[in-house]
Formats: C-alpha cells, sequence, structure tokens
C-alpha cells in the first residue's frame, strides 16, 4: 500500500471548500459590504443622521456605528450561522454517506495571506498616487475596491490550486476580467462599489451552487453503491 | 552510513505502518473527521480502520469520541497534542531519510 500524504491531506482540506457552502458565506458578506458601500458613497444624506447622532456620542460610537455595525456584525452573524447550518447540512445532506471533517481553522497558509493582502496594498497606493495625480479623491476608495477586488482573484486562485479545486480557476479569472471591465467603466463610486460586489457574490453563488450539486451527486452515486 | 541504519531503526513504527499513516495524514489536515470520512479517504475496510484507530489511539496518538446520532453511533477521531507532535517528527525524520537515499 503506497500512502500519498500529500494527496491525502489536499482531499482532507477541500472538504471545506468542495461543496460551495463557504462560497454562499462570502457572497453574503461581500453582497453586505457592497450595499453598504452604494448607500454611504452614492446617498450620504440617508446617513448622515446616524452620523450626527454617532457624533453626539464620540468617536467610539462613531467607530461603533459605521464600522462594526454594518461590516463586523454581519460578517460574525454569517460566519456562526454558518458554523451552526452547516454543520446540520452536511451531517444530515452533503456528506451523510462520505462522512463529515471538521475543518481546521486556519486553512490559509501565512504566505498567502500576507501577498493577498500585499496585492491589495499595492492597488490602494496605486489608488491614492492616481487620486493625487488627477486631483480626484473618489480614486482612493476605487482604488481600494479594485485592490479587494485583486486580492480575491488571488486567494481564490491560491485555493483552487493548494486544493485542486478547478471551479475556483473559472471564479478567479471572470472576477479578475470582471474586476478590471468595471474599473474602466465611468461608474457612480458607490454603484461601482455595488456592482463589483455584486459581479463578486453572483459568481460565488454560482460556484456554491455547483460545488453543492457536485457533492450531492458524489452522495448519489455512493447511496447507489451501498 | 550506521548513522542512517541508525535513523532508519528509529523510525516511530506506529506511524510507519500505512494503514496508520494514511490515517493520521488525513487527522493532520483537519480538527477531526468521522469514521465515515476516514473510511472514504483512506480507502480501507471497516474492519482494518477499526483495528488501526484502536491501535494509535492505545498509543495515545489520536483521541476517539463515541455518541449516537438519532439511532446510530457516531465516532469522531482527532490528532492528541502527542500524535500531532509524533507525526510532525515522523515526516521530518522521513524527509531527512529521503534526502539521505536521493543523495546516494
Amino acid at each position: 500500500m503506497m500512502v500519498n500524504v500529500a494527496k491525502l491531506q489536499q482531499n482532507t482540506a477541500r472538504y471545506e471548500f468542495a461543496d460551495g457552502i463557504r462560497d454562499f458565506h462570502f457572497a453574503f458578506w461581500i453582497l453586505v459590504t457592497g450595499c453598504y458601500s452604494w448607500v454611504v458613497w452614492d446617498f450620504p444624506s440617508s446617513i448622515t443622521p446616524i452620523v450626527e447622532f454617532a457624533r453626539a456620542r464620540g468617536s467610539l460610537f462613531v467607530f461603533l456605528i459605521t464600522f462594526i455595525l454594518p461590516i463586523a456584525v454581519p460578517l460574525i452573524i454569517s460566519q456562526l450561522g454558518m458554523n451552526v447550518v452547516n454543520t446540520y447540512i452536511r451531517r444530515r445532506w452533503l456528506w451523510r454517506n462520505t462522512g463529515f471533517v471538521k475543518a481546521k481553522t486556519s486553512l490559509f497558509p501565512r504566505r498567502i495571506l500576507y501577498t493577498a493582502l500585499g496585492i491589495a496594498m499595492v492597488t490602494f497606493v496605486a489608488g491614492i498616487l492616481l487620486a493625487i495625480q488627477f486631483k480626484n479623491p473618489s480614486l482612493i476608495i476605487r482604488g481600494l475596491y479594485i485592490g479587494i477586488g485583486f486580492e480575491f482573484t488571488f486567494g481564490i486562485l491560491a485555493l483552487a490550486v493548494k486544493f485542486d479545486l478547478p471551479r475556483y480557476r473559472v471564479v478567479a479569472g471572470i472576477g479578475m476580467a470582471s474586476t478590471i471591465i468595471l474599473s474602466l467603466l465611468p461608474l457612480q463610486l458607490g454603484l461601482f462599489c455595488l456592482v463589483l460586489n455584486l459581479c463578486w457574490a453572483i459568481l460565488l453563488i454560482m460556484s456554491g451552487v455547483y460545488g453543492m450539486h457536485q457533492v450531492a451527486k458524489q452522495q448519489k452515486v455512493t447511496t447507489d453503491a451501498a | 552510513m550506521q548513522r542512517e541504519v541508525h535513523d532508519i531503526t528509529t523510525i516511530d513504527r506506529i506511524i510507519h505502518e500505512p494503514a496508520r499513516l494514511a490515517i493520521v495524514s488525513v487527522l493532520s489536515a483537519c480538527e477531526s473527521a468521522d469514521f465515515n470520512a476516514l473510511l472514504t479517504l483512506t480507502g480501507l475496510t471497516k474492519g482494518n480502520l477499526s483495528v488501526q484507530l484502536q491501535k494509535l489511539e492505545e498509543a495515545n496518538y489520536i483521541s476517539i469520541s463515541k455518541s449516537f446520532k438519532g439511532r446510530y453511533p457516531h465516532t469522531d477521531c482527532a490528532l492528541t497534542v502527542t500524535g500531532k507532535k509524533a507525526f510532525r517528527l515522523y515526516w521530518q525524520h522521513y524527509k531527512a531519510l529521503a534526502e539521505v537515499i536521493d543523495l546516494e
């Protein structure tokens, strides 16, 4: 019996991403931040009373209202909700026959995380430089969002290679192309953030549905074989 | 040469056995895995898997928790701290030996 340790470890670690549930989680969070950015940048008057209310209570409260509540809370809720719902769905349906694997908390090597962050930072800095050059402050935010788009592309591509998941290569390719195309379109800042995030969210939802379908098919084959 | 022979004889035999190496490899890539997942991923038979899990548990390399999900028994396995350390050492040892063999 020949044991391919690396392959076994890869097959085990990919459980977490193979069924597509993680994709829905990412998509949800991206959608929330996209909608939030749209409201903040294109309809600033709609949040002015909230910001004024927060400002009267100190800078910590502003931070709480403008960052923690709209971004961190959905992320935490989706993370916690995901853990409970995913475990149930996976045990009951997706991994009924092939067994349940509880993933490690840190699946990404630090090298990949830091490189992805570096890519985002470089684009962000490029946005700042362009903003100074063209005297257009909105380019800073655009740079940040494009940077996040490139960061996502790199992260998803790294996932595709590390866990041998071809669907992520497609997602990374289309996501990268969408990010570049959208960055060239003359969209309003908020709308740009919304459309960019919407593109990524749709891609991830489609990827999630595909992953789930594949795993469900595999379960059916296993059931039939049994 | 004498050192290499000594290295080979001191390799962790509990992990070195192919079926157990497969189990430990799977468990090293996750927090825990249940019996069915280990069956699927390692390709071992139920009987063999049970025996090897028992041996790994006796060596304190894995922890096994048994429970019931509805009417069905459920077995969860995870590497212990000792098991993680042993697997890391085994892997370092193995790679060092492989390098020596490559050079020769």
